[in-house]
């Protein structure tokens, strides 16, 4: 099954593919240095408690993400 | 002559500053150590030169102070050193692409390249040099290894002349990362299994408690 949904909405150790970043364009560009571009597979590694950052791995790289900016990309899951 | 080294944050830039001037800055292990620049001399043949160790960047747009300062450092510079981690040459790649574009006469230094081995990831270095026109020398900064082959090869250093949007870009990279980039499956080590148990509740409390009993 599926579905899009928030990166901040993955459940445990999910993994899926980025859609879209629904940013500005320094957003989008940030991000994209750090390798969270569309098509990229990405997998949820933690959600720290208290609306704190989200990790998760890009490449092989971790990446603690602001759960705001978490909430602005858009990933596929469940293929 | 001025010498800029210029990378990502957190590939070694400070301690690569640290082996070329033989001055000692404070390096350690996460993003974002070098705020403000460092200014150190080194002997290139019998000239001294002055060598800048600048913040790291991801792309020369600045989005922090200490992204502004590095640019701002590019600026004045007549040479740059771009350090790059082997093991996220991806990512890494972006930055180099962009200082291709500015007239400066670049040398590569392929940091982590000891790391990059460990993790599986194989490199070919020639077709590097030959995609990039521009020299590539794998070194290991903690170690020292590949700093003399580094400063030898400073002569060598040439300007890019690209020109590219940001999405010409991206492709490049994804070119250039499938020609010369092999991923291997590699079993996790033990200090890394060692490591991912240390940071989980259920078995990092009683490895904490373990280390704690150990120093007393």
């Amino acid at each position: 099954m599926e579905e899009i949904r928030k990166l901040s909405e993955l459940y445990g150790e999910e993994e899926g593919v980025i859609v879209e970043v629904d940013g500005g364009f320094g957003l989008k560009r940030r991000l994209a240095c750090l390798g969270i571009r569309i098509g990229k597979k990405v997998r949820k590694v933690a959600s720290e408690p208290f609306r704190g950052p989200i990790v998760v791995e890009v490449d092989g790289a971790q990446l603690a993400l602001g759960r705001g900016v978490a909430e602005k990309i858009l990933v596929k899951v469940g293929e | 002559m001025k010498i800029v080294l210029m990378g990502n944050p957190n590939v070694g830039k400070s301690v690569i500053f640290s082996r070329l001037t033989g001055t000692s800055v404070i390096a350690s292990n996460y993003p974002g150590t070098t705020v403000e620049f460092l200014k150190g001399t080194m002997k290139l043949g019998k000239e001294k030169v002055e060598v800048f160790d600048a913040p790291g960047v991801y792309s020369l747009e600045p989005t922090s102070k200490a992204e502004e300062v590095a640019v701002k450092i590019l600026e004045g510079g007549d040479l740059i050193i771009n350090v790059v981690d082997a093991t996220h040459l991806e990512r890494n790649l972006y930055l180099t692409l962009q200082l291709l574009e500015k007239n400066i006469p670049i040398i590569v230094a392929l940091n982590l390249w000891d790391e990059s081995k460990h993790k599986g990831i194989e490199i070919d270095k020639e077709k590097l040099e030959n995609l990039l026109g521009i020299p590539v020398v794998p070194t290991v900064a903690v170690t020292g290894e590949g700093i003399k082959e580094l400063v030898s090869r400073i002569p060598e250093a040439r300007a890019g002349n690209l020109k590219l949007t940001d999405d010409e870009r991206w492709k490049k990279i994804g070119e250039i990362i499938k020609e010369i980039q092999k991923v291997s499956h590699r079993h996790h080590t033990f200090i890394e299994t060692l490591g991912d148990a240390s940071v989980k509740p259920l078995t990092g409390i009683p490895i904490a408690l373990g280390i704690l009993l150990l120093t007393f």
